[in-house]
């Protein structure tokens, strides 16, 4: 009893004890942040890979792509833990909008929404169809016009906000900002006349389609020819149909802009029209022969994948689309039209598996029952999928970026578990001095019938309970600190001009802002035992103190 | 179950200080009945304190023999050693030796704690307490619970390390020099005090003092000289 009596007592009452505390608090506190930021940024990149390819990628090596690839996937769902697989293609073109000068250089997606959806989070971060649970390439306009909307009332209190009654702020900077962001409302202003125009022509489209689906056959009839022409201008008006939208990646340069305290403004948003141009190379041709595709497409949503690098580069068109104009789509015998001599193809097939199976050796036994399948198929279909397909799991497909990441998360951790494994010495320092300052007492206990074994225990309670106490100190601290971790930092950029975050740097919005706990839990039980370790020496040392020295003298 | 509280036959004991062997003790033999109240008078530096602590079973012979309550004590286990000096010997220092983190109620319950397991402890808290309060209260300290020893004089911290011997009720209780920092008045009541414990209670006393006037008050004087008692 009188150890944890007197360990206890001692903590409260040394001044030397808050020291040991304070040390071990620091290191719990640095490891912590170190640990959870680190792991989070693992995490984001992680997530991010796997929202780009799904849990397992299917992947042809050659720009000619996969084909039967609908079969494929139907066999793949067979397989118990598949719970989704779905075709992707990612190629490179121009997008550039009509009547401006503005061109760029981008990645093309092509994707099936509703399945994209199932195979990652992709639903979470658009812009009209946020969290729907199967988003599609036609949103009902009235939609898209009240979310566009909204986003223009967000904009005008922007600028109400720097500049309030109209007028213009008087820093260069702010009223640069609002020169910005009126263009910037203009733009959205255009897109909802688009969208307004496209609610107001939908309802006559909708009738003379029908009228012309009854009339049909005679083309001849200048009714009907007229009712056709009508139905053209209509359309040239109107936004494109479901086949030629567009989502685009909430970053592509120039389609949007970050105010300084990270809110994004949208300029091209849902409603604008966008030219895609692509170099058609899914299909093997002479270099001559190559001449660009390309097509006209209405923008109908924007999305966010939280990762800065794919989110500033890809925009996504419908898959079925992209496969026309990159050349994937079916070819057909030259003898029988009928015949195909080719399939149609795409760059990969992502699978997802069934929830909870996210370790990766579980992955890597679904990726081989994968590969199982994909190896029949090709047995039974010759030719079919192509040469040399390969499928990874996410994190093998993406382990030039992660596997750095991974090294140097570790290589951190070993590095800063060094630096902290320092306080077990300036425990022992300090343990060290208390039992000489109390070899008396020490004597003392002795003398009152305490055992060698129940004085060390009083020192490693000691020291335990200073690495309790340090830990929930540290973890403390070290939860608010990486909470706030984000604001802190806004704070420092606006106090000193310094950030250490930069997202061009880190691909990265934000921080990652989550305690890992399991992390947590490793590094208060390291801070006990180190706690332990300190006290060790010192508690040996008083243990073997003999009484008589020292309670023969005052 | 012995008449004797205390029996030493022939105890040595020498320090090496250099090259010098110091013979402190050479052949010392006494007894010591129950209920007796015994003083051991000698000169400063004749090894009062070390005879004490031998018997305290603080410290070892290098030869001769003690028996506690016809229990020898040279040959016995640590673990039952300890419980000797926890249970069955009460220890008051010259120099009192309190935990000065410790208040006073606590400094007196420590030999109960250190008797005692965590859970039995919380069993036994308050017992123990009331217990400790009685007694600090028959040694006039019940105003001083909560006090630390810093913020008591001499004789009050002298009696606290009386009540801290006293409440585990050891059968025998050794003070060394108990008197020896107080000035006269104050050692005159502690005196007077482990007197009345020894007629009230039949609490069997070695005290050790090199002043005879005090050592006159017991029931027999033993003296140390040339490291050998003499009745
Ligand atoms: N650990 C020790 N080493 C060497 N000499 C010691 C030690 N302890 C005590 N002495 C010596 O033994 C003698 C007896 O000491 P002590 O028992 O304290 O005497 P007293 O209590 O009668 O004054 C003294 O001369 C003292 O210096
Ligand atoms: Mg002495």
């Amino acid at each position: 009893m009188y150890k944890l009596f007197l360990c206890l007592r001692y903590l409260r009452s040394k001044v030397l004890a808050y020291f040991a505390v304070l040390s071990v608090a620091v290191c719990v506190f640095m490891l912590l942040l170190v640990v959870s930021v680190m792991n989070g940024f693992l995490e984001q990149i992680e997530r991010a890979a796997k929202g780009l390819h799904g849990d397992v990628v299917i992947e042809s090596a050659t720009l000619s792509g996969l084909g039967m690839y609908d079969e494929l996937s139907a066999e793949l769902k067979e397989i118990p833990e598949v719970e989704a697989a779905t075709p992707f293609i990612l190629t490179f073109g121009i997008i550039r909008i009509p009547g401006t000068d503005y061109r760029q250089t981008v990645q093309v997606a092509g994707v099936r929404l509703a399945e994209r959806a199932v195979v990652s989070d992709f639903e979470e971060g658009l812009f009209v169809q946020q969290g729907v649970e199967e988003p599609t390439w036609d949103p009902s306009v009235e939609k898209v016009l009240a979310r566009l909307n909204k986003e223009s009332d967000r904009t005008q209190a922007i600028i109400d906000g720097l500049a309030g009654g109209g007028g213009m702020p008087e820093s260069p900077e702010d009223a640069d900002m609002v020169r910005r962001l009126r263009s910037a409302l203009g733009f959205q202003a255009d897109a909802a006349f688009k969208l307004e125009r496209a609610l107001e022509y939908s309802e006559e489209l909708r009738r003379i389609e029908q009228q012309l689906e009854q009339a049909s056959s005679d083309s001849t009839d200048p009714e009907i020819v007229e009712l056709a022409e009508r139905r053209d201008e209509l359309l040239q008006r109107s936004i494109h149909p479901p086949k030629y939208r567009m989502i685009l990646g909430l970053g592509i340069p120039g389609l949007s802009f970050r105010m300084p305290d990270g809110r994004t403004v949208r300029m091209v948003s849902p409603g604008h029209e966008v030219e895609l141009v692509l170099a058609p190379l899914g299909r093997r041709m002479a270099m001559a022969d190559i001449a660009p595709n390309r097509a006209m497409f209405t923008v109908i949503d924007d999305v966010t994948t939280d990762v800065w690098s794919v989110d500033k580069n890809i925009v996504y068109a419908p898959f079925e689309t992209l496969q026309e104009l990159n050349n994937m789509s079916a070819e057909y015998s030259a003898d029988d039209p009928t015949e195909v001599a080719v399939p149609s193809r795409c760059s990969a097939i992502h699978v997802k598996v069934a929830p909870g199976l996210t370790d990766e050796r579980e992955l890597r036994g679904i990726r081989d029952k994968v590969r199982g399948v994909v190896a029949d198929f090709e047995h039974r279909n010759p030719g079919a999928t192509g040469p040399g397909v390969s499928v990874q799991t996410w994190r093998e497909r993406q382990r030039d970026v992660i596997a750095p990441i991974e090294k140097q998360r570790t290589l951190t951790v070993i590095m800063f578990t060094i630096m902290s494994s320092a306080m077990v010495f300036l425990i022992l320092v300090i343990f060290y001095s208390i039992v000489v300052q109390k070899t008396r007492e020490i004597g003392l206990l002795k003398a009152l019938g305490a055992s060698h074994g129940g004085v060390a225990g009083i020192f490693l309670g000691y020291g335990a309970a200073v690495g309790v106490v340090g830990s929930i100190i540290g973890t403390i601290g070290g939860y608010y600190f990486v909470k706030h971790i984000n604001p802190i930092q806004d704070w420092v950029d606006d106090a000193f001009g310094f950030r250490v975050w930069e997202r061009d740097v880190f691909m990265f919005e934000r921080i990652p802002n989550q305690v890992d706990w399991q992390a947590a839990g490793i590094i208060v039980a390291g801070a006990i035992v180190a706690g332990l370790l300190g006290a060790i020496i010192p508690a040996i040392r008083a243990a073997k103190m003999q009484p008589v020295e020292a309670l023969r003298y005052e | 179950m012995s008449e004797l509280a205390v029996n030493a036959t022939d105890l040595h004991k020498t320090y090496s200080m250099g090259k010098v062997p110091l013979h402190v003790l050479r052949g010392v033999s006494f007894s010591v009945k129950k209920g007796e109240f015994v003083c051991i008078v000698g000169a400063s530096g004749s090894g009062k304190s070390t005879l004490l602590h031998l018997v305290g079973l603080v410290d070892k012979a290098d030869k001769g023999r003690i028996f506690l309550d016809g229990t020898d004590i040279g040959k016995l286990p640590n673990r039952r050693r300890n419980r000797m000096r926890c249970g069955e010997v009460g220890f008051v220092f010259q120099f009192y030796h309190l935990l000065p983190e410790l208040t006073v109620m606590e400094n007196t319950l420590l030999p109960s704690m250190v008797d005692s397991s965590a859970v039995g402890w919380v069993g036994r808290r308050r017992h123990r307490r009331t217990q400790a309060a009685k007694l600090l209260e028959r040694l006039g300290l019940g105003e001083r619970l909560k006090h630390r020893p810093k913020e008591l004089s001499g004789g009050e911290r002298q009696r606290v390390a009386i009540a801290r011997a006293m409440i585990n009720s050891p059968g025998l209780l050794l003070a060394d020099e108990p008197t020896g920092n107080l000035d006269s008045k104050t050692g005159g009541r502690i005196l007077d005090l482990l007197r009345r414990f020894n007629q009230e209670t039949g609490q069997t006393i070695v005290m050790v003092t090199h002043d005879s006037a005090l050592a006159s008050q017991a029931d027999r004087v033993l003296h140390l000289l040339d490291g050998r008692l003499n009745g």
